[in-house]
């Protein structure tokens, strides 16, 4: 990450900690597959990672190492994405109702054959592609919960909504991508 | 008895833990006989495993937008 490390490597200078040089060439690329999974544009998920980093070094002094680096760096990214989804597109964050599945009257219908192969490397691109057909919110949860496999209690305070909405968010985003699935006959 | 229209949350509750054993048991004795809802089981497995695996994958992009070079 051309923009964020030489900003990082001056602040990491004053304290140190466990953002170590290697520590950082590890993180940054997992940060920035899940910001761009996220926001879906690579400038963006610089800008945004660049502000985890100053972020996570200025709360340094509070990360006791209860969670791995990984969990509370991208704690640190989904808040900083969150609020740039309430700067650029307020409605979003309003609360959502519950979707009824269309289902049909008698359950689900399938295109696929039921012995059919799943390849899982299609499988991946097919859900990782049609992550950018939920809304912001139900990305994010499935991002946290089903991508990085954080803990309900961290996700609903990094996203700052409730249990009860969580869930509904969940899901709908991940009966979106299983329909995405079953349209690509899998 | 499940009906095959709660199939998905049903499924997603389980995928959750919240499930009780009770419920537990009727889901499962519900994809026993039904053909459908046991597709619907396998696309909802694969879905999660997708999603698991993208932890350590790079991003799959098929339009990415080029960050903007420092104008001097």
């Amino acid at each position: 990450m051309e923009h964020a490390q030489p900003l990082a490597a001056v602040l990491l200078k004053e304290k140190a900690s466990p953002l170590t040089p290697d520590a950082i060439r590890q993180i940054e690329p997992v940060l920035m597959g899940f910001a761009y999974r996220a926001v879906r544009r690579e400038d963006l998920a610089r800008d945004l990672i660049q502000e985890t980093f100053v972020a996570a070094i200025e709360a340094l002094p509070s990360f006791e190492g209860r969670s791995t680096l990984r969990t509370w760096m991208v704690g640190i990214l989904s808040r900083k994405i969150i609020d740039h989804y309430r700067r650029t597109r307020r409605e979003v964050l309003t609360d959502v109702l519950p979707e009824p599945e269309q289902v049909g009257e008698f359950g689900p219908q399938h295109t696929r054959q039921p012995d059919a192969q799943i390849d899982p490397q299609m499988a991946m691109r097919i859900v990782d592609e049609s992550l950018g057909t939920l809304s912001e919110l139900e990305r994010m949860s499935v991002l946290l919960c089903d991508v990085e496999q954080l803990d309900r209690e961290e996700v609903c305070n990094a996203m700052n909504v409730q249990p009860t909405h969580l869930r509904v968010l969940l899901h709908r985003g991940r009966n979106k991508l299983r329909k995405a699935l079953e349209h690509a006959g899998m | 008895m499940l009906a095959c229209k709660h199939i998905h949350e049903r499924l997603n509750e389980a995928h959750d833990g919240e499930l009780s054993p009770l419920r537990r048991m009727l889901l499962r004795l519900h994809l026993w006989i039904c053909s459908p809802c046991r597709n619907a089981d396998c696309s909802m497995k694969a879905t999660f495993k997708a999603l698991r695996g993208l932890r350590d994958c790079p991003p799959f992009k098929a339009d990415v937008t080029s960050p903007e070079k420092p104008t001097e």
